[in-house]
């Protein structure tokens, strides 16, 4: 079973854009809607500068926060790691787009989340993602990242790509700034913690005590009757 | 005698008030009927993708009628009385606290005795004051989600608080239910909220002071045929 | 602007055509979509870009009749399989509302009635054969982009007109016209084997090209070595080695400089210069004394670093070049001549040409030609109407590229009672918009456009519309330039689309003029003919042509050791321009300074340069390429952080621009990547044609600053010799 990864080396961007256009061709979305973007990063003072541009998109996080948090199993993820969203499932609840660290979710006019999808449909048919296919610099591959013979498994060893942890990413070292300017690795978000750990638990159990105090109280108050009725009747 | 009081039952709630609490309660009810398929899991599978668009959807469209319905009707058809019910909640005595202590053991229907109540008991008021705070942060938290106007991260946010507030509420609302439709002691108070009226004896045990007020306003105004005398709780008045 | 939903359109199947229902699109077919997909047949049709001068080879991929996307030729070596954003913003203007969709006659200013062809043809071939009687065929002008068509030549010899006018001069005719002169022709790099890289007033990340940053990128993985060297911190910067930011205008110091350390330290192949190059006594006779100390005077580079760049160049030479430039440099200043000059001289101090590495010609090649259709007579040919090659007036202007910003002039002169315009507007690229608008004092005015632009609108009498490059066929070119490629291609653009507008190919729209005017049979043949015949000597049919896309011949320039020639008098490299000495001016290039200067606190001069989202100012109306604009805040100008400062402006304030000619407002970007003399615009917007509503009043374009200049010996434009007051403040 192939494992898609992608890996992106900063190193070779200028910034064009026509990986987000090209997306939004791919996927008829309007001008507004785009499932990639950049991010630039500019240090330094004039004349010594350094300009870092990152390219960024859906991670295809190993353990989506986007997966664990929606309600219908609208949004899942494939063996082979792609992860896609069912618009049949879909209710629109949004709830994914709060749990995505990375932001990768934009809302289409019928309100329904969307997101890089690696272009699975036509990867399937043999194509290459849009994103990858035209970019000039070649700051993208895609591919198999469980066959070490693949192009995207060599390159990822020669230019020592690191694995954004948790995701299907590879970015390579920005030469000339930071890590940090890489995408950081795949936490859910504070929130999204505290709702599956604490508050949805608490809640629930909450509830299961009112239920019981019920349960119990029905119980209580008919023996506590019946009795009654013997001392009574007695 | 008042139109308050007839045929041994006393007028505890106006047409506004229940109408105003119909539609909390069943709008509050149907809510967490479609909610809660979002957060238990195995709900959400029984009906399957297109049971949970339809309650998607029934859930947005009755928050609308949570939201303007009771307080809609409460302000325009209940004023007076909505004025005296945050009143009371405000207010508590020495008996409210009281009654709150034994509240345990007369839920699980043990003997307890509690000084005189008036028209909310101690637990009716916490209960009131819970109801109505729960509304407000479910109804913040949820069209926070729905209009889509803040940050993914406020959204997130909000969310939780939906989630946990609506399932804490639903539970109180459940023991409300239970002391409303089951509890021996208490079950009389459902007449209250749908015919208006509650039996006066009934009355006169659970909420003697209110009991008391009423009469003595219903007294007043009248002259005077001697008949009609003040009893002591317990006391039935034979004329 | 809401657009209407792509989506709907594919679902749409090409019988409805252009009944376009505008369905909220059911979002479900995020799934079902991708199911057509696998139910759909798509076709796949080679075409060319229209988005730039690169036209790079495409595969459009049409289903239902529709557009979905295009993607790059692997093999045309413009694109080698790459398309940048413009590409495909470009592809999708054929759902522009801009679009004109039928020809349009003037009722009114901007006001225009809707009319048919036949109409529009009897009208304008009427009207034609009228003025032409009465004062000459060599009053007609056709004035161009250039490089876009081959067939109006064809009228303008028998109506006897000369005016062939291209825009080139507001582009780069420093360049093109100095390396005739020199070289003998234009020579292109060779990234794929060059070590160092000085790249000045180039910017290929920007003034995208997409196989050109294909290669460097691979180079560069190899090692090699990239200089950018640029008052702005462009994006060719963003991932060159190095950055040298140098006043504008003083790039030709700065060749000198590098060329005179080359020869004062003995680092030049003496043996090249010996063999091929002609003059270069003359040439170090006048600038012997120009050392690195003098350029870094100038262009406040230091003059270590100077040195530095020519060691680097001879230490890898052959394998080194100094680019030769496009744009950037070489139609903005007065000295832009002198400075294509120099970066003649580097690089044949560093025996590049013809070497690995280096710089080479273009491969080309030649076609068949249809059988020729017309008979009838030729009026002898007038003189130019814009004076290009014409002793006394510009005798060293190319006629071939022609000078294309002084038009009203021509009018009011009479030199020019008719213009054409094909697929150029001058109201908005050339200098001087105001001026440009009396363009319709003309007698007749056809703009063959493809959407609402300024011309077409400002001055226009007619507006014939021209098919989207998708909707039409066309006959074949020779694929090569810019960029070394040993071999010539073959490549063209098959319609994939049927126009669902009243719009023509050019060739159809000549045909009618032509017949209306009563010129019979001059263009007598169908494209698919011309195709047929233009192919035939390659042995090659239409339909392998289409099933490739492009067609890569056997190479033909590689690396030579001996026998180089270069098409001069000569046969050498010519250090001193005979051409000129014969004007009584200098033959070789002397350090000459710009025209203007900034001098006050808050004086700037003017500098423009691309976005690799637009394309000069023929994308504003995209609405996918203004999406990124706005996100991006593209139409802000650049300002050096620290005069910044001392003029008290942040980020984003609005300020105002005045030259002599005009006064703006603008938002400001303030950066620490451009040189304190200048501020930088996008070339991209300030379009004042309402009919174009997403560019509309977006922005400020440079050419409002600048008047409409001449250089007297390669006819470009000055664009940069612009100083700008910018104050605070604004509306």
């Amino acid at each position: 079973m192939a494992k898609y990864g992608m890996l992106i080396d900063p190193n070779r961007c200028t910034g064009c854009n026509a990986c987000r256009i090209a997306c939004q061709m791919q996927w008829s979305l309007e001008p507004e809607l785009n499932f990639n973007w950049l991010e630039e990063h500019l240090e330094g003072k004039y004349p010594n500068l350094k300009r870092v541009i990152v390219p960024m998109q859906c991670q295809h996080c190993d353990n989506p926060p986007c997966q664990t948090v929606c309600p219908t199993g609208a949004t899942y993820k494939r063996e082979d790691g792609v992860v896609l969203i069912d618009a049949e499932k879909c209710i629109g609840c949004k709830y994914c787009v709060s749990a995505c660290p990375y932001g990768a979710r934009v809302i289409n006019a019928a309100g329904i989340p969307e997101k890089c999808s690696f272009c699975a449909v036509h990867v399937a048919n043999g194509s290459t993602p849009a994103c990858v296919s035209t970019c000039m610099s070649e700051v993208r591959v895609f591919g198999d990242v469980s066959d070490p013979n693949s192009e995207i498994s060599r390159q990822i060893a020669t230019l020592g790509a690191v694995n954004i942890k948790g995701t299907s990413m590879y970015y390579v070292p920005p030469r000339e700034m930071g890590m940090d300017v890489l995408p950081p690795e795949c936490v859910n978000p504070t929130y999204l913690g505290v709702l599956k750990n604490i508050s949805q638990p608490a809640s629930k159990g909450i509830l299961g005590l009112a239920a019981a105090a019920i349960a119990t109280g029905i119980v209580t108050n008919k023996i506590i009757e019946r009795s009654s009725k013997n001392d009574e009747t007695n | 005698m008042t139109k308050q009081i007839k045929n041994n039952k006393i007028l505890r709630f106006s047409l506004g008030s229940r109408l105003g609490h119909g539609v909390q309660a069943i709008s509050f009810t149907l809510l967490l009927i479609t909610g809660s398929s979002l957060v238990f899991k195995s709900y959400g599978a029984l009906i399957g993708p297109g049971g949970l668009k339809l309650f998607s959807q029934l859930h947005h469209i009755l928050a609308y009628v949570l939201t303007f319905g009771p307080i809609l009707l409460l302000i325009l058809f209940s004023w007076d009385n909505v004025k005296r019910w945050i009143y009371d909640c405000i207010h508590w005595t020495e008996s409210d606290v009281k009654f709150v202590a034994a509240f345990p053991k007369i839920f699980f229907g043990l003997r307890a005795d509690t000084p005189k109540q008036g028209k909310f008991n101690g637990g009716e008021k916490i209960n009131s004051i819970l109801q109505i705070l729960g509304t407000i942060v479910i109804g913040i938290s949820g069209w926070i989600m729905l209009l889509g106007l803040f940050s993914p991260a406020v959204a997130g946010w909000a969310h939780i608080i939906h989630s946990f507030a609506a399932l804490v509420l639903s539970g109180v609302v459940a023991a409300h239910a239970y002391l409303a439709l089951i509890h021996p002691g208490s079950k009389e108070s459902i007449n209250g909220m749908l015919s208006g009226y509650v039996d006066l004896d009934w009355a006169a045990d659970h909420h003697a002071l209110w009991v008391e007020e009423v009469m003595n306003e219903a007294v007043a105004p009248l002259p005077a045929p001697a008949k009609v005398k003040i009893k002591a709780v317990g006391e039935t008045v034979n004329v | 602007m809401k657009t209407i939903s792509r989506r709907s359109f594919l679902k749409i199947t090409a019988a409805t055509g252009a009944a376009i229902a505008a369905s909220a699109g059911s979002v479900k077919d995020f799934k079902a979509f991708a199911e057509e997909i696998e139910d759909t047949e798509v076709t796949k049709i080679p075409s060319l870009c229209n988005g730039c001068s690169s036209y790079c080879g495409v595969w459009a991929y049409v289903k239902n009749g529709r557009l979905w996307k295009i993607e790059g030729n692997e093999t045309h070596m413009k694109s080698r399989g790459k398309i940048c954003a413009r590409g495909h913003g470009v592809a999708y203007n054929i759902y522009d509302p801009g679009r004109v969709s039928q020809p349009m006659k003037r009722v009114s200013d901007n006001n225009f009635q809707p009319i048919t062809w036949e109409q529009a043809f009897q009208e304008i071939g009427g009207k034609m054969k009228d003025i032409v009687e009465e004062h000459g065929g060599d009053k007609v002008v056709w004035a161009t982009h250039g490089g876009k068509e081959s067939y109006a030549q064809k009228f303008l010899d028998v109506l006897g007109s000369d005016n062939y006018i291209t825009h080139y001069a507001t582009c780069f005719t420093a360049k093109t016209n100095i390396w005739d002169k020199m070289c003998g022709g234009m020579f292109n790099p060779d990234f794929d084997q060059a070590k160092y890289i000085v790249c000045a007033g180039r910017n290929y990340a920007g003034g995208v090209m997409p196989a050109a940053m294909k290669r460097i990128s691979r180079a560069k993985a190899e090692g090699t070595k990239l200089i950018v060297v640029d008052p702005r911190f462009c994006e060719l910067a963003t991932v060159a080695d190095e950055w040298i930011p140098i006043r504008p205008g003083t790039d030709l110091a700065l060749f000198l400089g590098i060329a005179h350390t080359l020869v004062s330290e003995n680092l030049y192949n003496y043996n090249f210069i010996e063999k091929y190059t002609y003059a270069f006594d003359e040439f170090w006779k006048y600038n012997r004394d120009f050392d690195a100390e003098k350029a870094a005077e100038i262009t406040g580079i230091p003059a270590d670093k100077i040195r530095e760049l020519a060691r680097g160049l001879a230490q890898n030479a052959p394998q080194a070049f100094l680019d030769p430039g496009y744009h950037g440099l070489y139609a903005h200043y007065q000295n832009s001549n002198e400075t294509a000059m120099a970066n003649i001289v580097v690089n044949a101090l560093l025996g590049n040409f013809w070497q690995d590495g280096g710089l080479f010609p273009a491969a080309s090649t030649t076609f068949g030609q249809v059988e020729e259709t017309y008979y009838g007579s030729k009026a002898a040919k007038g003189s130019r109407a814009d004076g290009a090659g014409v002793s006394r007036e510009y005798p060293l202007v190319e006629p071939s590229r022609g000078i294309p910003q002084r038009i009203p002039d021509m009018i009011e002169k009479g030199r020019a009672k008719i213009v054409f315009f094909y697929s150029y507007n001058p109201l908005r690229s050339a200098p001087e918009p105001e001026y440009q608008k009396k363009i319709k004092n003309a007698d007749l005015v056809v703009s063959i456009p493809y959407d609402w632009n300024e011309t077409s609108l400002y001055t226009a009498d007619y507006i014939l519309p021209e098919t989207h490059y998708l909707e039409r066929t066309e006959h074949p070119k020779v694929i090569n330039g810019n960029i070394y490629w040993p071999s010539a291609q073959i490549a063209t653009r098959f319609k994939a689309l049927t126009a669902a507008t009243s719009t023509l190919p050019l060739l159809e729209i000549l045909q009618g003029i032509t017949t209306a005017y009563g010129i019979e049979n001059l263009y007598g043949f169908t494209v698919e003919e011309e195709l047929e015949a233009a192919l035939a000597p390659h042995g090659i049919s239409p339909d392998t042509l289409k099933e490739k896309g492009c067609l890569e011949l056997l190479p033909s320039v590689t690396a030579k050791e001996e026998g180089l020639s270069f098409n001069t008098f000569t046969k050498k490299i010519e250090f001193s321009i005979g051409a000129w000495k014969m004007e009584g001016l200098l033959g070789v290039p002397t350090w000459v300074p710009p025209l203007v200067e900034p001098r006050e606190a808050n004086e700037f001069r003017l500098i423009h340069g691309k976005q690799p989202w637009h394309s000069h100012i023929m994308t504003t109306n995209n609405p996918y390429l203004m999406a990124i604009t706005k996100e991006k805040n593209g139409t802000f100008m650049w300002m050096n952080a620290d005069r910044a400062k001392e003029l008290n402006i942040s980020e984003g304030e609005t300020v105002t621009v005045k030259s002599e000619l005009a006064t703006k407002q603008v938002q400001v970007h303030v950066t620490e990547g451009l040189h304190p003399e200048c501020v930088w615009l996008p070339s991209t917007y300030g379009t004042f044609s309402e009919k174009l509503v997403n560019g509309y009043n977006q922005g400020v374009n440079y050419n409002d600053f600048i008047p409409a200049r001449v250089d007297e010996k390669t006819g470009h434009v000055m664009g940069q010799e612009c100083i700008v007051t910018v104050s605070k403040g604004g509306k």
